[in-house]
Parts: C-alpha cells; sequence; structure tokens
C-alpha cells in the first residue's frame, strides 16, 4: 500500500508489526499496518478485541512491555518513533502525544488530588511557575466541563463520578496541548448520557485546539458519531480503511459488511440478527491467506493462499478482499 | 394480558449504609423505589437503565439473591415474597439467571462439566450417570459438542463461556430467565449469535425472559415490552415499537437519542450533569435536575405514572 506523504499528515504508520515473545514463541499481535493520521482530524480504530488495536495505540506512545518486538516506522511529524531513544519519546509523551484509557479509575493514582495529576503534567513539560500552573490547571479543568474547578481540585479520584473522572483523565492528556491525543475506548465504561458529553467534548476538543484523535473502539456506533475517517482492523490487519460516511454507506470487506449486519438495529426487530459464522482466529495461529477467509462466504480458493493487497476504491477508500468492489 | 407468570407490585429494596452517627438511623441507598410490572408467559421484558438505576437489584431480588424492603412478587400466582426452604429451591428451579460476567460467574478450578452439573446435584440429582447423561443431552441446545466438558472456563472463549452460563441456568429446565446484561461484555459479532441463540431457545423451549440491560438497541431488538428505569423507579413503560416510534418521558427520549450513531439527522439530546445519589434522591421528580423539560411543578411534586395509551404508561407531569 502506497501513500503519499502530504503537507496535513501528522503520523504516518508504515508496515508496523508488533509480535510478543513468550514461552510459547513468538506471537504476532499486529501483521503489517500502515495508516497515515491527518492533521486536525479524528480517525477510528475499530475491531473486536484481540485485533490489535489496543497495542497498535501503545506502540505509537512506545508503552509496550519489554518482551514486545516493533518493526517497521511510525513517523510523526518527522521522526520516527520506533527508533527514538527513551528520553526523547519520554519528552514526547504527555506533552505532543498523550493518552486517554478506557477506565479512568484505574488510570488515574487513587493516592493524588486530581489536580495534582493535572499540575504533573504541566510541570513535566513547561516552564510555568507554581502559580501559573495552578491557573493553567484551573482552565484546563474549565475547558473539560468540570463544575467548580476550585474546589474539585482538591478531590480524590474516588470521590469522583465515573463521567467526572474522564474528564479528568481528559483534562490530564490536553494540558500540554499535544497535536495528537490517542483514546483508548475512553467511553465504554460509562452510561449512554455521560457518553453522549465525553464524545461532545472530544469533539470540541479536536474543532478548537486542533488536536487529531486518534479512538479506539469496537463499537461502531460511535465511531460514526465522532470519527472523520476510520481503519477496520481484523486479527492484526487492516481490513478496510475509509472516510466514515463511506464506509457506513457502503462496506467494501466482507468483516465491515458482517459487522454492521450484526449490530442489532431499530429495523431488524423481529428478524433473525445476522451473525458471522466462527471466530476470531487465535494469535497462535497461522494466517498464509486472508485472515477473514475461514469465516467469509464470499471466500474462494484464492483467498486461502494468498493475502490480498489493498484495492482503491477511489475517495480514499481501500479495501484488502479481491472481490472489493464487486461484493454487493 | 392473559397468563401472566411474573408479577412485581410495589417492590422496595433498601440497602442501610454503615453507621455513621450513634443516635441516627443509618442512611439507605434506595436501590428500588417501588417498582410494579408484569411480564407475560413467553414474553421478553426488558429493564433499561444506566447503572445504579436498580435494574440488577430487581433481577436479584425477583430470584431471592435478595430480600425485598417492600412489596410483593407472585410466580405463577403464588406470592414469593418471604417463601423459604423446599418452596424457595423449587422456586430456583423454575427461575434461573444468567449473569454479565462469564468470567466471574463460572468457577476457574473446574471443569464445563462440574459446573454443569452444578445445579443438577443442588436440586438433588444424585446418580453419577443420570448427570453426566442430562448433561451430554442439552450441550447441543448451545451448540456446543462433548469436547468441552473436561475444558476449564479459561480454555473458552467470551462467546462459548456464555454459552455454558446460559446452558448452566436452563439444565434445570426452568420456565423463566433473567439475563442480567447477558451480551455486555461480548463483541458484536458474537453478541449477536448470543442473541440469536437466546431468541431461539425461547421459541423451541417457551421460556419467558426478563432481559436486563443498558444497551437500548439491544433492548428494543430482542423484548416485547421495556421499562425503563431511572433511580430506583420505572419511568416510562411500553411496548418496543411503540416505546421506540414514541418515546415520551424526558429521559426515555435522551437515552433514545444518546445511542451513538442511531440518529445522524435528529436533534441529540445531551443530558447535564451525572445521575444523583440513591442515598439522597432529589425532591420532586427524580429526574428534574437533569432534565431539558423542567417545570416548577417537578421540583416538589412526585408525578403520578399515568397509562397514555394503552400498555403504555409513563410517569411525569407534562402528561397529567
Amino acid at each position: 500500500m502506497e501513500r503519499t506523504i502530504s503537507e496535513g499528515t501528522l503520523l504516518q504508520v508504515r508496515d508496523l508489526k508488533i509480535s510478543f515473545t513468550t514461552v510459547k514463541g513468538d506471537l504476532p499481535a499486529v501483521r503489517g499496518i500502515s495508516f497515515d493520521i491527518g492533521r486536525n482530524s479524528i480517525v477510528g480504530l475499530v475491531g473486536e478485541s484481540g485485533c490489535g488495536k489496543s497495542v497498535t495505540a501503545l506502540a505509537i506512545m512506545r508503552l509496550l512491555p519489554s518482551n514486545a518486538q516493533l518493526s517497521g516506522t511510525i513517523d510523526f511529524s518527522g521522526r520516527n518513533i520506533v527508533a527514538m531513544h527513551e528520553e526523547e519519546i519520554r519528552k514526547l509523551r504527555g506533552s505532543e502525544i498523550s493518552m486517554i484509557f478506557q477506565e479512568p479509575l484505574t488510570s488515574l493514582n487513587p493516592l493524588w488530588k486530581v489536580g495534582r495529576q493535572i499540575d504533573e503534567n504541566l510541570k513535566m513539560h513547561t516552564k510555568m511557575s507554581g502559580g501559573e500552573r495552578f491557573r493553567s490547571v484551573i482552565d484546563i479543568m474549565r475547558d473539560v466541563g468540570l463544575p467548580d474547578p476550585e474546589r474539585l481540585y482538591h478531590k480524590y479520584p474516588h470521590e469522583l463520578s465515573g463521567g467526572m473522572r474522564q474528564r479528568i483523565a481528559i483534562a490530564i492528556a490536553i494540558a500540554c496541548r499535544p497535536s495528537l491525543i490517542i483514546a483508548d475506548e475512553p467511553t465504554t465504561a460509562l452510561d449512554v448520557t455521560i457518553q453522549a458529553q465525553i464524545l461532545q467534548l472530544l469533539k470540541d476538543i479536536n474543532r478548537e485546539k486542533g488536536s487529531s484523535i486518534i479512538f479506539i473502539s469496537h463499537n461502531f456506533g460511535i465511531i460514526r458519531e465522532i470519527c472523520t475517517s476510520v481503519c477496520v482492523m481484523y486479527a492484526g490487519h487492516l481490513v478496510e480503511v475509509a472516510p466514515t460516511e463511506k464506509l457506513f454507506c457502503g462496506p467494501e470487506h466482507p468483516y465491515t459488511i458482517g459487522l454492521m449486519k450484526a449490530i442489532p438495529k431499530i429495523d431488524s426487530k423481529g428478524r433473525e440478527l445476522y451473525d458471522i459464522p466462527g471466530k476470531v482466529p487465535s494469535i497462535t495461529d497461522a494466517l498464509p491467506g486472508c485472515p477473514f477467509e475461514p469465516r467469509c462466504e464470499y471466500a474462494f480458493e484464492r483467498c486461502k493462499r494468498e493475502l490480498p493487497q489493498f484495492k482503491a476504491l477511489g475517495d480514499q477508500h481501500e479495501s484488502r478482499c479481491f472481490l472489493a468492489g464487486e461484493l454487493r | 394480558m392473559s397468563d401472566i407468570i411474573l408479577e412485581v407490585r410495589d417492590l422496595v429494596k433498601h440497602y442501610p449504609l454503615r453507621r455513621t452517627k450513634l443516635l441516627e438511623s443509618p442512611a439507605r441507598v434506595r436501590a428500588l423505589n417501588g417498582v410494579s410490572f408484569s411480564i407475560a408467559r413467553g414474553e421478553s421484558f426488558g429493564l433499561v437503565g444506566e447503572s445504579g438505576c436498580g435494574k440488577t437489584t430487581a433481577g436479584h431480588t425477583i430470584i431471592k439473591l435478595l430480600e425485598p424492603t417492600g412489596g410483593k412478587m407472585f410466580f405463577e400466582g403464588e406470592d414469593i415474597t418471604t417463601i423459604k426452604g423446599e418452596r424457595l429451591k423449587y422456586l430456583r428451579r423454575k427461575i434461573q439467571i444468567i449473569f454479565q460476567d462469564t468470567a466471574g460467574s463460572l468457577n476457574p478450578k473446574k471443569t464445563v462439566k462440574w459446573i454443569l452439573s452444578e445445579p443438577l446435584r443442588a436440586q438433588g440429582m444424585r446418580s453419577r450417570s443420570e448427570i453426566e447423561r442430562t448433561i451430554r443431552e442439552s450441550l447441543g441446545l448451545v451448540d456446543l459438542d462433548e469436547s468441552f466438558l473436561d475444558r476449564y472456563p479459561h480454555e473458552l472463549s467470551g462467546g462459548q463461556k456464555q454459552r455454558i452460563g446460559i446452558l448452566s441456568a436452563l439444565i434445570l429446565n426452568p420456565e423463566f430467565i433473567i439475563a442480567d446484561e447477558p451480551v455486555s461484555a461480548l463483541d458484536v459479532s458474537i453478541q449477536a449469535q448470543i442473541l440469536n441463540l437466546m431468541k431461539n431457545l425461547q421459541k423451541r423451549l417457551s421460556l419467558t425472559y426478563l432481559f436486563i440491560s443498558h444497551d437500548l438497541g439491544v433492548v428494543h431488538f430482542f423484548c416485547d415490552r421495556i421499562a425503563v428505569m431511572y433511580l430506583g423507579e420505572i419511568v416510562e413503560m411500553a411496548e418496543a415499537t411503540d416505546l421506540y416510534a414514541n418515546p415520551c418521558h424526558p429521559y426515555t427520549q435522551s437515552l433514545f437519542s444518546a445511542i451513538p450513531g442511531a440518529s445522524t439527522t435528529g436533534q441529540r439530546i445531551i443530558l447535564q450533569g451525572d445521575a444523583p445519589d440513591p442515598t439522597n434522591p432529589p425532591q420532586g421528580c427524580p429526574f428534574h435536575p437533569r432534565c431539558f423539560k423542567r417545570m416548577e411543578i417537578c421540583t416538589h411534586t412526585r408525578p403520578k405514572t399515568v397509562e397514555i395509551s394503552r400498555e403504555h404508561s409513563v410517569c411525569c407531569h407534562l402528561y397529567p
């Protein structure tokens, strides 16, 4: 897959492979993926558990455990993250790239007041004085929609509700005005009405502060709501990349088509839901051909032997299927 | 409605908190505040709401894992509010529960065979060969085969674990299944498999479901009737299609509009703030602090539940 580096590209991932060395041998979690994140965009990384989406995010932050092996390049504004020294990546983390995790209760420090946790990021990456930082933290807390920030500054995470905690996590992430925010299932642990609030907040941050967001989720509804373009992952491979509306109006990979049919919709009432037969291949399975072949209703002989290349379908829509463009 | 299998009348459940002041009675979490509904045989009844609204407490109280603080429950016409001993054991054969977190509800140190035999032994089946036969015969119900019997839960995928969870509920041949968020922990493609399986089982075994979930999309797909709960109360109850076409309570309206991706054109209602603390619910209508249609009366007077059309009731001052 070749894409040209354009002016507007913030992050360029090329042929990224991640495997974990374990007693059972090398386990490939990500099997060679390439994608671009444009400036000021929100890109969704969607797939089911175990497809490698979170590992990809951790690789961009260089937060993988020591038994992980990385190859390929992750180019962030002209610098290759894969080859960076620990010192360099430390400067980048939290200031230029930051991350929001799924469960704020486990990602926040339970022993620190929340204000101090936001302050820590500023202290690490800026030269502001204590007083300036305090005022800055209060402003950031107000930006993420926390009421009465002067009072909340002195609260501990357990004293806040789930939605407020996630707002604190977001405040930490945006404190240094990063150009890239990675949000790994940031609303999965929250209720629908709170989820709607947080999605709105992330959209506002993207619009007002110009941060690009990689939004990781298994929920197509949320992806449609917030993202400008979408990358669909399956078993360590990228299988389809498209602008959001193109993907939802005309998916071109059998996996994406199947997933969309499997979501209960208003008009599916009273009918049997489509379910993709079989299950996701295990990380230990050798996959010589297309990873989706065993579950695919369109599969034919060639799919067993050969991994399809990306097929361009126009308007930045690409699908990794021999039959892309002819499926429906 | 004919042939009501379960009826719940003014069910109340309060959890006392730890005593903080010597002479004052301890604060209470008001998990259920007078919940009433009835479920007809063969129907799927959905209970939706956000975390802390009391939907799981309702499920656990019905199967008598919790003692109700007040109200009455009837199963097949029999008052089950205070039953004990043999009658309770019999009831538990008729009502079974499927849990959300199968990783937590299946004993990690036991094989699938042991897990499936436990309900049989608890109900007094002694003969080993009979237990074994029952298990082998029933595996097909959830599309598994005998190769699974000697595996441990950690050797199963999420979908397979949930199938075992479902089977251990079905193995006693119950009539009524409480499904407490049975698909929330599963991936979309597996979720569809489990929902289809549960639907098919319902037809084959003529089961009645009480389906508890926070996912309105799933509940709407699965259930015939839906009750929406907020802070321990049912705020709206209607047939699924009716509720979707014509949500009346502002909370239901906001829930439907908050389903991501559901409406790309319609007006999105984003509620402000969090759900209030159930130890100290607001005066008047419990929803009024977050309501976008709040009126003066809502702040001090509790609305009454009114029937606005057949099988559609709502608890809101907008519908006097």
